[in-house]
């Protein structure tokens, strides 16, 4: 591994902007698909809760 | 009277129907852009040349030029969903508007970021009162200014309105983002790629730079989606939660 000290002139700037970008970029879309998934997950779920408290009054009747 | 969109923007009213026609194009979208992306970074960090006088630096150019341009469209299709949130009060548009601001806030911070570190090898400072610069820190703040804006009422369609009146107040900021370079002296480098002529730089810096500017693109139109898909299932969910259980 080439030491720091002789590494070439200025490239700990580009190092640092590609860090930055990629980790914004990660940051970004990671919490963007984690809300996408919690909101199709709670969303799927309500409609369960929603269609089981719909179908409950004909269960009753029907006994 | 409130004039009618055209039949073609008809679809693109109901937010059912924009779930269903950008569910199955979201994540091919989101794997495109980041496959295009990881092959343009590669590309300009490990095998594009470096320059003749500015040497290693110029790669950031691959970050910073992309996100510049992310940070303009953005904002023009900030301004675009208010003027249809505006007009004709679109039901889209503000969920979209709500959702756009974030991403492109964070691509004008990442521009004028990139551009300092850019900047500080190249011109011997971090930061200067420059034209194009400063132009693009307005840009930084009205992105914030909405932001704010649009979460700061109570009821979301002020929010709307009020954010959409900003977005559009705010596009004289970008001619003047574009044209600072020909307007003034600046100590920023004029344009190197313009839509007429051909490109003041090497191919062999051109192809990756445009590789990486359609990466970023399809990334961020993804992003976009993802963020919009999810807004509109959190309202579904929210409303039907509200709603009152069958007696």
């Amino acid at each position: 591994m080439i030491q720091p000290s002789l590494w070439p002139p200025h490239w700990g700037f580009v190092l640092a902007s590609y860090g930055l970008v990629i980790t914004v970029l990660t940051v970004m879309v990671g919490s963007s698909l984690f809300r996408l998934r919690r909101a199709t997950k709670r969303l799927a779920l309500l409609q369960r809760l929603q269609k089981m408290a719909a179908d409950q009054p004909d269960r009753q009747e029907n006994d | 009277m409130r004039p009618s969109p055209s039949s073609s923007g008809r679809w693109a009213q109901s937010p059912a129907r924009f779930l269903h026609v950008t569910r199955p194009v979201t994540v091919p979208c989101l794997l495109l852009g980041l496959t295009v992306l990881a092959t343009g970074l590669v590309w300009g960090l490990c095998f594009a040349p470096a320059d003749w006088q500015q040497g290693e630096t110029v790669r950031i150019m691959y970050l910073h030029v992309p996100m510049a341009w992310l940070a303009s469209a953005g904002y023009v299709l900030l301004a675009l969903c208010g003027v249809l949130s505006f007009v004709w009060r679109h039901p889209l548009a503000g969920v979209i508007a709500l959702e756009a601001g974030p991403p492109g806030a964070a691509a004008a911070a990442l521009c004028l970021i990139t551009g300092s570190l850019w900047g500080k090898p190249g011109w011997g400072t971090w930061w200067v009162w420059d034209a194009r610069l400063t132009s693009m820190l307005v840009l930084f703040f009205l992105y914030v200014g909405h932001i704010l804006t649009i979460r700061a009422f109570d009821d979301p369609m002020r929010g709307q309105r009020a954010a959409a009146l900003l977005a559009l107040a705010g596009v004289v900021d970008l001619p003047i983002i574009k044209f600072s370079v020909q307007w003034w002296n600046t100590l920023h480098q004029p344009d190197s790629i313009t839509l007429t002529g051909a490109p003041a730089m090497s191919m062999s810096m051109f192809h990756p730079l445009l590789v990486c500017t359609l990466g970023f693109t399809l990334t961020g139109l993804a992003l976009l989606l993802i963020r919009t898909r999810a807004a509109l299932l959190e309202r579904r969910a929210q409303s039907l939660a509200l709603r009152e259980p069958p007696a």
